[in-house]
């Protein structure tokens, strides 16, 4: 095997470790959405220039990464919890519906001895869906009272179906969160750092680090990451806008698409939670959309007339409230849900309004600047 | 005066909930996870959908009845 080849695999060893995306990289996809490899180095030989932005991505020297120094490349591992936690909560961070049942019948009990996965015993959630449709209907009765028209006398609910959603356990997801926040607050200080051109070099290392793992962008360019090489361009931009508050600069979008408060854990440390959502305000409305799913059941149905068979309303889509037994001994972590995820006023989480990019006179004119920057020219 | 209909009701009952927990109808639709666009049109013209009235109900810890209520 060549130097060079070593020298891939070893960064590809990186990519691995810290979970940073290898497509455009490593490969990409065709029109037809086949998987073409790239190699890393063209010819086989150490090309010094593809040194340079690997260094910027995993934040190693060109020296460590040309050694394949192991002892450098997991030096944020061990600093940051977080990734060896997140591997782990990968792993549990499920989509569907399936939970480990402290109580399965004694069905489930020989089917999952015969069939089941080899850890534990996961027994599929069952729904009893008569038991719903008869809530369902009982419910549109009473809505009928207040929103004529929500049930029909001579109809029949026809194509009943339903979805919801499920918590799960992951007991270090404080830990797990708490690491992320310390990772966010030294982005936080080394971006700052940069403008006021008070980095050492091994912070502007950590800073593009952190700049990948983390996905920070700026805030008006979201194509651009805040590297060094990058705040170094837009510095005299950052400078003249003058904003004390890291977020009118940066958006962090890495990690919030694993919804951690689909994990009941994440509710253990209500403080550590305003602060997530002091680095995600988004999250809170996900919450709100996750309270209403974890607590209901969401149908959806048909009304027919009996009669004629003929269609009166169709995809309709009524929640109803899951039953004590439904919630699997959740309550207590729904309740907390809810009530954070709803209004301030009322004990929700506190949020900080960020409006998305709109095109504004404002706006257009940090864009301008940026772009005046990016090319050289004066402010 | 004209009679509102129900779905009417509703979308006043949304702009008083509003005006009580929110200093604005942006900071709302930012922590619903809406846009502004949609909030206008419950407000102006009603909301006809009852799992959209679910959730603003639950949203603001009150009963689905509760929205139909005039002031």
């Amino acid at each position: 095997m060549t130097k060079a080849q070593k020298i891939k695999n070893f960064v590809e060893g990186v990519f691995d470790l810290y979970g940073f995306n290898k497509e455009g990289l490593f490969y990409y996809y065709d029109d037809k959405g086949n998987r073409i490899d790239i190699p890393l180095f063209l010819s086989n030989k150490i090309d010094h220039e593809m040194l340079e932005e690997i260094s910027k991505r995993i934040g190693l020297t060109k020296n460590e990464i040309l050694c394949m120094d192991n002892v450098a490349a997991t030096k944020y591992w061990n600093k940051y919890p977080f990734y060896k936690l997140f591997k782990k909560y990968l792993s549990v961070w499920q989509w569907n519906s399936e939970f480990i049942d402290p109580k399965p019948t004694a069905e489930e009990l020989l089917l999952n001895r015969l069939f089941g996965k080899g850890e534990g015993i996961y027994v599929r959630k069952r729904y009893n869906i008569n038991s719903i449709q008869t809530r369902l209907i009982d419910q549109l009765k009473n809505f009928d009272s207040v929103m004529p028209g929500s049930y029909y006398e001579n109809g029949e609910i026809k194509n009943l179906c339903f979805s919801t959603q499920e918590f799960f356990s992951f007991p270090q997801c404080s830990d797990m969160i708490r690491s992320l926040v310390e990772m966010v607050k030294n982005i936080q200080e080394l971006f700052f750092k940069a403008i006021a051109d008070n980095i050492s070099e091994d912070e502007k290392l950590e800073l593009n680090f952190l700049a990948h793992s983390l996905t920070a962008v700026d805030v008006v360019t979201p194509n651009t990451l805040i590297t060094y090489e990058n705040i170094s361009v837009y510095k005299k931009v950052y400078i003249k806008e003058g904003y004390t508050d890291f977020y009118d600069y940066v958006k962090i979008k890495g990690i919030i698409k694993t919804c951690p408060w689909r994990c009941k854990e994440f509710f253990e440390d209500i403080d550590l939670v305003q602060e997530f959502i002091n680095i995600f305000p988004q999250a809170k409305a996900a919450m709100r959309e996750f309270a209403m799913d974890v607590s209901k059941l969401c149908c959806y149905f048909d009304w027919i007339d009996k009669d004629t068979g003929e269609t009166l309303q169709e995809s309709i889509e009524v929640y109803v409230p899951k039953t004590r037994k439904e919630t699997y001994g959740w309550g207590k972590h729904i309740n907390t849900l809810k009530r954070l995820s709803g209004p301030t006023k009322k004990g929700g989480l506190k949020t900080s309004l960020r409006t998305p990019f709109v095109l504004s006179d404002e706006t257009f004119h940090r864009l301008q600047n940026r772009a005046t920057a990016k090319s050289g020219g004066n402010l | 005066m004209e009679k509102l209909s129900p779905q009417e009701i509703a979308g006043r009952k949304l702009r008083k909930l509003i005006q009580e927990n929110y200093t604005s109808q942006e900071e709302f639709a930012f922590e619903y996870g809406t846009d502004i666009r949609t909030v206008s049109r419950y407000i102006n013209n009603g909301i006809n959908k009852i799992n959209a009235i679910q959730e603003l109900a639950d949203f603001f810890n009150i009963s689905f009845v509760e929205f139909f209520k005039e002031e």
